[in-house]
């Protein structure tokens, strides 16, 4: 794959080179590889990332680079792009900002005219939720498409579900409206924004850390036409939770290089933020394995206040990590963990390993996992001497 | 203040027919100049964050649960990775094995992986017969939260009946197994309270339970499932009023069989007068044209639910007479049912051995135990043609118990012999099963020795190293698995 003969159109644009390999009676293979930070996707079936056509591009390019044009990126070609930077409002950029400008306004449109209509009108209309997410994956803002297609469930066999769908439409009009302000807001807050939209803000210099990074969870979403994994690190010496993004699509599988439990003696090159979690790898050491559950909280009160710190500084937080140790696994009318002064904390509905967190609640429970403000979805727990993945346990419903 | 339940009244509706009244917010919006529906949006994200982050988690009265004290040690870590690796299905069959070793080495089963196991023995008796005495203090404890493990502990009317009642076949089938086992009087309860609503085919695998623990105080039960609508119910349970020797129907058969049979060089028989009592009793009347076929049909069923000591003989000279007449095929079908009903090991080495391991025999060969084998295996002639025919090659192909070493030697003997002889020779599949069944039944303290001679036999053929492969790998995970729990041997 690293010869140019085999390949049909070869470009570059700043940091990104693409290539398109012709396939007989069939769409050619489109392989594009994002330079800085380093992020391979190509449109064929292989399980391997990075497949061959990838590693043939990005060899070929370092060999020969002058067989590269310098030409417009292809659409197809700017999944890779990390680029939000609108200030150097390059053509690419400038059709992408178009879109998501349009994706947007659409949203607001459907948010007013739900409310205007009133929430009965969209009980129990799937179809309604799946037409506007549809739209807004056309518009390239496939995080609040993950948003509006989650809507629909509220409003199935919930009491409260009007309460529910409310707070979740006010919360994508927030959305809406930072972003009508997007050049208003601080840097650190445009990079929040730009994340919870789906973009990846420019890495900017100041934000490496070098730490021993431990692998306390991972978490696999498979959406319509690609998997998002997530992998949460937590710094030894920093003190500091990272989280590294793999975005996977067609049938590819999640790279299985890190495992939980493990740690990487790494330098780790933050994305802007106000409190920056996202992270990429820049220098990898070595990955060691270490034997000792690190520090958590004891105090859900604290883990919580923690948490509404960090959301206080952005409001468009998802996610947020949390390890927890000293509480215990309890089943009222659904999962819930408790510490010792009595808070609690709710597990998911229907959550399926809270019999093993009862279990290994006989020693002082060890537990991490994503907290949304409401739940806790627990990923790892300390078991046995090591930190054992939740799914690795067989779920008894 | 205003809350987010007051809009959602409003948003409810919606602002075409609801007027909106914003008043009491906590914050001061800015709003006025929006419309009324991006005013509802506005407040209603602003008052969701606010409330959010201005929440702390609630806090409930800590139960007062104490988790009990463990005083056995758990198992290691790398042994947690065994049981991991068995658990998710390669190697799953040396789980018995690793249980055993656990309750021989006095450890018990890590915390993580109690609930699965729960949930896996609720399932299958095995499993509940298995973990129970390595799940620990931990284990019983957390059996007894969760009313669907309740067979983990002392086994009562309730938890019995809990999942007795419960729709799922397999736990049913569970439970009544693990009742007949421990308390039999408790299954047949539970075997009562539901028999007249149960399906045909429910009945059939319930009344196959009752073999576990059967005695006389099941026998009114069982004479009464004589009387059932289906024809696969009653001809169970004349079955298994057949072992009973002390059962009505026993008596009744006996009275039928002084008349039919006589025991002289050959084993002859005169048909019985067909009453509705004997079609009850379980002996065929089928209506067929050819009487021969008939005939054989009664005899098979009439020799399997006579009760082995009514033939007052030694089983060498009854089956020799029954070889000798000419119904000499339907006489051993239906003692070897007898043999197996009864269990009587004595008869069955008998048939075995004097039908030269027939088809029709072999199923005894379950009956047997190693020390059995050992014995036939010095009677066996020396080995000339085919393996596949040599009686110990039909016997091991039906032994999934623990091997002896005589047994093994023999086996690896005959391997051998055959890779000698016949290196390049396709080699029978059952070569492999029986291999496999070595290589997990065979003592720990030989797994290295038969690793050493399998390995031998390995490079003597393309075929042998194909059908000692797995074997080979069944050995080292046991030798592997068994060092990880702290058993060595010398």
């Amino acid at each position: 794959m690293a010869f140019a003969h085999k390949w049909q159109r070869l470009g570059h644009q700043d940091l990104l080179i693409w290539g398109d390999i012709p396939v007989k009676d069939k769409p050619g293979i489109q392989t594009r590889v994002a330079l800085e930070p380093l992020h391979f996707a190509c449109s064929c079936t292989s399980y391997q990332h990075p497949c061959n056509h990838a590693l043939g591009l990005l060899l070929l390019y370092l060999s020969k680079p002058q067989a590269f044009q310098k030409i417009d990126v292809p659409l197809w070609a700017q999944d890779v792009m990390s680029h939000y930077d609108f200030a150097n409002d390059t053509t690419t950029d400038s059709r992408r900002w178009s879109r998501i400008q349009a994706g947007i306004q659409d949203l607001e449109q459907w948010l007013l005219d739900s409310v205007k209509e009133g929430l009965e009108s969209l009980r129990g209309k799937t179809q309604s939720f799946q037409q506007m997410a549809d739209r807004l994956v056309d518009a390239q803002l496939s995080e609040v498409a993950k948003d509006v297609r989650q809507l629909a469930s509220i409003t199935v066999k919930n009491p409260n579900w009007h309460e529910e769908l409310l707070a979740a439409l006010g919360r994508l009009y927030l959305l809406v409206e930072g972003f009508k302000r997007f050049d208003t807001l601080a840097a650190e807050n445009q990079a929040d924004l730009a994340m919870a939209l789906g973009w990846l803000p420019n890495i900017q210099e100041g934000y490496e850390v070098s730490d021993r990074w431990h692998i306390l969870g991972k978490r696999l979403e498979v959406e319509v036409g690609r998997k998002v994994q997530r992998l949460w690190l937590w710094g030894e010496s920093s003190q500091r939770p990272a989280l590294l993004v793999e975005v996977l699509h067609g049938k590819k599988l999640p790279s299985t290089t890190f495992l939980v439990g493990g740690a990487l003696e790494a330098t780790l090159q933050f994305y802007p933020g106000s409190t920056p979690l996202r992270a990429e790898i820049m220098n990898l050491a070595r990955v060691v394995q270490p034997h000792q559950a690190i520090p958590a909280f004891t105090s859900i009160k604290q883990a919580v206040m923690q948490y509404t710190d960090v959301k206080a500084k952005n409001p468009w937080l998802k996610q947020f990590p949390l390890k927890l140790q000293k509480v215990m696994a309890e089943k009222r009318d659904q999962w819930i963990l408790q510490d010792s002064e009595g808070y609690i904390l709710t597990l998911p509905n229907k959550f399926s390993y809270g019999w093993h967190l009862q279990s290994l609640s006989s020693k002082d429970l060890w537990i991490f996992g994503e907290y949304d403000g409401h739940r806790l979805l627990p990923l790892s727990v300390w078991g046995n001497g090591r930190l054992i993945e939740m799914h690795t346990l067989r779920g008894v419903s | 203040m205003m809350t987010l339940y007051q809009l959602s009244g409003t948003a409810l509706l919606g602002t075409r027919r609801s007027n909106l009244e914003l008043k009491d917010l906590p914050l001061n919006l800015g709003l006025s100049d929006l419309s009324s529906e991006a005013q509802l949006l506005a407040a209603a994200g602003t008052l969701t964050l606010y409330e959010h982050l201005g929440q702390l988690p609630p806090r409930l009265k800590r139960p007062t649960v104490v988790m009990p004290k463990e005083d056995v040690l758990i198992i290691s870590t790398l042994a947690s990775r065994y049981l991991q690796i068995m658990l998710e299905g390669t190697f799953s069959d040396l789980l018995p094995e690793f249980f055993v070793s656990i309750k021989e080495t006095k450890q018990r089963l890590p915390e993580a992986f109690l609930p699965a196991l729960l949930e896996r023995a609720k399932n299958m008796y095995t499993y509940r017969e298995l973990i129970q005495p390595v799940l620990g203090k931990t284990g019983l404890w957390l059996a007894q939260q969760n009313p669907a493990w309740g067979f983990a502990t002392a086994l009562s009317w309730e938890t019995a009946k809990h999942d007795w009642d419960s729709s799922v076949m397999l736990i049913r089938q569970a439970m009544i197994k693990q009742a007949r086992v421990e308390v039999p009087s408790l299954g047949r309860d539970l075997i009562e309270s539901t028999w007249k609503r149960e399906s045909p085919t429910d009945r059939t695998w319930i009344l196959k339970t009752l073999r576990i623990g059967l005695s006389m105080e099941d026998e009114p039960f069982l004479e009464m499932a004589l009387d059932d609508r289906s024809h696969t119910v009653r001809k169970l349970a004349a079955e298994l009023l057949s072992v009973l020797p002390e059962s009505r129907l026993s008596k009744r058969i006996e009275d039928v069989a002084k008349h039919s049979f006589s025991l002289k060089e050959s084993l002859e028989y005169v048909s019985p007068e067909m009453t509705p009592q004997l079609s009850r009793d379980g002996i065929s009347q089928p209506n067929w044209a050819d009487s021969e076929r008939v005939r054989a049909a009664q005899i098979v069923d009439l020799v399997s639910l006579i009760h082995l000591d009514f033939w007052q003989c030694t089983p060498e000279a009854f089956i020799q007479s029954a070889l000798q007449s000419s119904w000499s095929a339907a006489y051993i079908t239906g003692l070897s049912s007898a043999i197996e009903r009864q269990n009587n090991i004595t008869w069955a080495k008998s048939l075995l051995s004097q039908t030269n391991y027939t088809a029709n025999a072999l199923k005894l060969v379950s009956l047997l135990e190693v020390s059995d084998v050992d014995e036939l295996l010095s009677t066996f002639p020396e080995i000339q043609g085919p393996l596949n025919l040599y009686p110990a090659t039909r016997i091991f192909g039906r032994w999934n118990k623990p091997w002896s070493e005589a047994m093994i030697t023999f086996w690896l003997g005959l391997l051998h012999r055959q890779a000698i002889t016949f290196p390049e020779d396709k080699l029978e599949s059952s070569f492999e099963i029986i291999t496999k069944y070595m290589a997990r039944f065979c003592p720990g303290r030989l797994i290295a020795k038969v690793y050493q001679d399998l390995e031998k036999i390995s490079t003597l053929g393309i075929g042998f190293g194909k059908i000692c492969l797995e074997p080979l790998l069944i050995l080292e995970f046991r030798q592997k698995m068994l060092a990880s729990l702290g058993v060595h041997f010398e």
